[in-house]
């Protein structure tokens, strides 16, 4: 280690780290449900193993030591000299937990911090690999001398990769492949990316020879190429997508050798070492360079050069809308010659191709929601043992897909809800056997798509809400006046349980409590122009429906005119829009109202909102000469009307920041550019209705 | 921007000069990124009153601040010669609308001074200091205190008030 670590090789080390601790993590709490299959204490394994590897690479002694703890546990696991059972998980997840707030103190740029509790923690776990290895002492001497050498049964020194040929190899079916990979010549752990790619490949099938052999590469004996043959039953394709996970692999050429009769593998290895095969060809193959090899179609990109595409796309939408709109001034000026359907044609055209290239770079940036639930379970696991709780946690569609920066932004409202349903919608064990349902309650968390829109739900068993409850908490809380309240529906007392103050848990506990309720998942998910809503069934459970845009940065939007400005109204906020008669308009306690399909929905002039207009504007139609127009929009399970002066047009919109002085205007969300170049800022609507000037009107 | 104290030395540079009522503002060229000509700015509602409201620079949307509402002039009509000054600030763009932008002029180190109570009717909060030239003065703004902590505390309270309802 006498190169200098910089902050990239960290930031790939983080990345990865994270991505084996998660793996590791689910792992154990299968094994921890479903016990110790083989398979998964590999997984484990492997991933605790490459955790210590680029741990130490980079001189992080501690998680190299503790993910060493880890490893032999596990080992002792696979081994069959451990059994699975709480002591074991635990301590499993304690290791990890602690590797993760190691790299949480590297992330922030502390460096390695000693926690006062690793040493118990790494204690723990090798006092529970010595009591096993000393209870064997006697008994195993010589799988007590494989032990010393490391966890791997030792090759022969002579032997050019770790399973023999020979008997063995001669079981396994398959073809025989050679795989060749180029390790990036900046790669920071060569050793650990080429023991990834033998580990990969020994999954599928079976290693023939590799070149360097797994001793060296144990000992960081590398070259830049990585040669191995392995004899799979596994197609090319699985061979090379097992690969394509792999980081800092600059090429990987995977070809079928083509074993002539009655000559075996054997054949191969002896041929005065391995390295032969790296410059020659190791068989007569008629078919090399005829397209058998292949490059690898997975690349790793950054998310800034993704951001930055998107922008250049955002920048091309705006372009085309203009594009469109000086066709039209010119078919207005010039008339509808050759020259204008020409430019007609071409408008159409890059209009299309810009969809589609819009449509691939939104594509590109999907990401799995499993990305975040594979927290969860672990979340949900803990969460219930604190509360006493019996959880049975399911999730469902985690391969649907979504932009990464809503996915960013869901994780937080999502956490909340899941506590949520599992502190104040699931009962105790006992309470839930005396109501006869059984003692685990459900927690299903699920995801997946309908139409545009992404659609999450959490949903729980458990004693769902009480309205009658919550029509005296909100009366109590002031929330709502007690006449509103005895008029209210069932689905408007619902919707009080999203109001700042509100919550029905008699206590407030420490973990949901925090002083933060359900009203900060609606202003997050809102935030994001998505809709939250809740379904419950008392006695029987409780469903929360969040409704999200597929991407943050373009919505659709209508557009609409007030004052001179344009205003973009996200379509998801727009019920209808009306353009109502005089008699339609009337008043109530003084405030204007529309009086529509028998329904009565206080009217919001835009004008007067934001100090604009003049009082007149609140009542559209008394001003003879004047037409006004109202947008009908759906805020809180609750309808209201905006009044404004005229509708431009419904249209997809980029969606760009205020800039940092203007970002925490309470109404808008950002604001767009149009076609002519102008710029229309974009309605943040339940913000903009929740704002000091709505006054009482919000009340009805 | 570093801290101009008293004593301290001024380093000879380029400012750009602009028109601002009566007086001669400077802003060193460093932080100034470019300058349009006026163009249709989009009001935002219920911003601070200084903020006239954001322009499309190019594709980015970008706040637009009147100096001479900042600064405690009396507000003036857009002409021929308005410009917009965008500079950078904290590696943000804001555009400073003034009355016109004459020259870049390059000033001595040494012909500048700190800036002392008694000049122009300008808060010296926002001066780094005074360049005293053959034939006037040419008032060098200290940009990171145009858009003081103040008020970014105005904007934070605004928000807050509407949240507490």
């Amino acid at each position: 280690m006498d190169e200098i670590i910089g902050p990239e090789e960290i930031a790939v080390f983080l990345e990865e780290a994270e991505e084996q601790l998660q793996l590791m993590e689910e792992n154990v709490l299968r094994m921890e449900e479903e016990g110790a299959a083989p398979d998964l204490l590999d997984e484990i394994f492997r991933a605790a193993h490459t955790l210590k590897g680029s741990a130490a690479t980079l001189g992080y002694s501690r998680m190299a030591e503790l993910a060493h703890g880890l490893e032999e546990l596990l080992d002792g696991l696979r081994k069959g000299r451990l059994a699975v059972g709480t002591e074991v998980i635990q301590a499993l997840l304690d290791g990890l937990d602690f590797l993760r707030s190691m790299l949480n103190e590297i992330a922030e740029g502390k460096g390695e911090v000693d926690f006062p509790g690793v040493d118990k923690a790494t204690g723990r776990i090798r006092a529970l690999v010595e009591a096993v290895s000393a209870a064997e002492g006697q008994a195993a001497a010589g799988a007590g001398a494989a032990a010393g050498s490391g966890s791997r049964p030792k090759p022969e020194p002579s032997a050019p990769a770790r399973p023999e040929p020979g008997p063995g190899a001669a079981e396994v079916q398959g073809a025989l492949y050679q795989v060749s990979v180029k390790i990036a010549a900046d790669c920071l752990m060569p050793a650990v990316r080429a023991f990834q790619v033998v580990m990969a490949l020994d999954e599928l099938g079976q290693i023939v020879a590799s070149d360097p052999t797994l001793e060296e590469i144990e000992d960081e004996k590398v070259k830049d190429t990585l040669t191995v043959q392995v004899r799979t039953r596994a197609a090319e394709g699985e061979l090379e997508e097992k690969l394509a996970g792999i980081a800092d692999l600059d090429r990987i050429e995977i070809s079928r050798v083509a074993v002539a009769d009655g000559v075996d593998s054997e054949v191969y290895p002896d041929e005065g070492g391995l390295s032969s095969f790296s410059g020659g060809s190791p068989s007569p193959s008629p078919d090399e360079g005829s397209g058998e090899s292949r490059v690898r179609r997975t690349v790793r990109v950054d998310v800034g050069v993704l951001d930055n595409l998107l922008n250049l796309v955002g920048e091309l939408v705006i372009d085309r809308t203009r594009l469109e709109q000086v066709c039209r001034n010119l078919r207005v000026l010039e008339g509808t010659g050759e020259l204008t359907q020409d430019l007609d044609r071409l408008t159409a055209n890059i209009g299309r191709t810009t969809d589609l290239l819009q449509e691939s770079i939104m594509k590109a940036r999907m990401l799995p929601i499993e990305v975040l639930f594979r927290k969860f379970p672990r979340l949900v696991r803990d969460l219930g043992r604190d509360l006493g709780k019996e959880v049975e946690f399911m999730m469902l569609g985690q391969d649907t897909e979504l932009d990464r920066s809503v996915l960013e932004e869901i994780g937080d409202p999502l956490i909340h809800l899941l506590r949520n349903s599992i502190d104040h919608g699931l009962e105790p064990p006992r309470e839930r056997e005396a109501a006869g349902k059984p003692r685990k309650g459900r927690v299903v968390l699920s995801a997946r798509h309908e139409e545009n829109q992404m659609v999450i739900t959490v949903e729980d068993d458990g004693r769902g809400i009480d309205t009658e409850k919550v029509k005296k908490l909100a009366v109590e809380k002031g929330i709502l006046p007690p006449d509103v309240a005895e008029r209210s529906t069932r689905d408007e007392l619902l919707a009080t349980v999203f109001y700042p103050g509100f919550s029905t848990a008699g206590q407030v506990s420490e973990v949901s409590g925090r002083g933060v309720g359900l009203d900060v998942v609606k202003k997050n998910i809102e935030k994001l122009n998505g809709s939250v809503q809740v379904e419950t069934w008392l006695g029987k459970g409780t469903r929360f429906t969040i409704r999200l845009p597929l991407t943050l940065a373009i919505i659709r939007a209508l557009l609409v005119r007030c004052e001179g400005e344009v205003y973009a109204i996200p379509l998801s906020s727009v019920v209808e829009t009306v353009c109502p008669d005089k008699d339609q308009v009337e008043t109530v306690a003084g405030r204007p109202v529309l009086v529509l399909r028998d329904e009565v929905l206080p009217l919001v002039s835009l004008a007067q909102l934001f100090g604009l207009g003049q009082a007149s504007y609140t009542e559209p139609g008394a001003q003879e000469d004047q037409e006004h127009y109202v947008v009908l929009v759906r805020v809180s399970g609750r309808t209201f009307g905006l009044v404004v002066d005229a509708l431009v047009g419904e249209q997809e919109v980029v969606i760009k920041g205020l800039g940092e002085f203007l970002n925490d205007i309470p109404g808008f969300s950002g604001a767009t550019i149009l076609g002519d170049g102008g710029v229309a800022l974009i309605l943040d609507v339940p913000g903009l209705l929740s704002s000091p000037n709505m006054g009482a009107v919000g009340e009805g | 921007m570093a801290d101009h104290g008293q004593g301290q030395a001024f380093q000879d540079g380029q400012y750009v000069v602009f028109e601002l009522g009566d007086e001669t503002y400077g802003v060193d060229i460093a932080d100034v990124r470019e300058i349009i000509t006026m163009q249709k700015v989009t009001r935002v509602p219920r911003a601070p009153e200084f903020v006239e409201g954001v322009i499309n620079l190019r594709g980015k949307i970008i706040p637009v601040i009147d100096l001479r509402l900042r600064f405690g002039l009396p507000a003036a009509e857009a002409t021929r010669s308005t410009r917009v000054v965008v500079v950078e600030m904290e590696e943000k763009s804001i555009g400073l609308v003034v009355d016109a932008v004459s020259e870049v002029l390059q000033v001595e180190g040494s012909c500048i001074e700190p800036p002392s109570p008694v000049i122009s009717g300008v808060d010296t909060a926002y001066l780094a200091g005074i360049a005293n030239l053959e034939d006037r003065l040419v008032i060098i703004l200290d940009l990171s205190k145009v858009l003081s902590a103040g008020e970014k505390e105005e904007l934070a309270a605004a928000s807050l008030e509407s949240e507490a309802v």
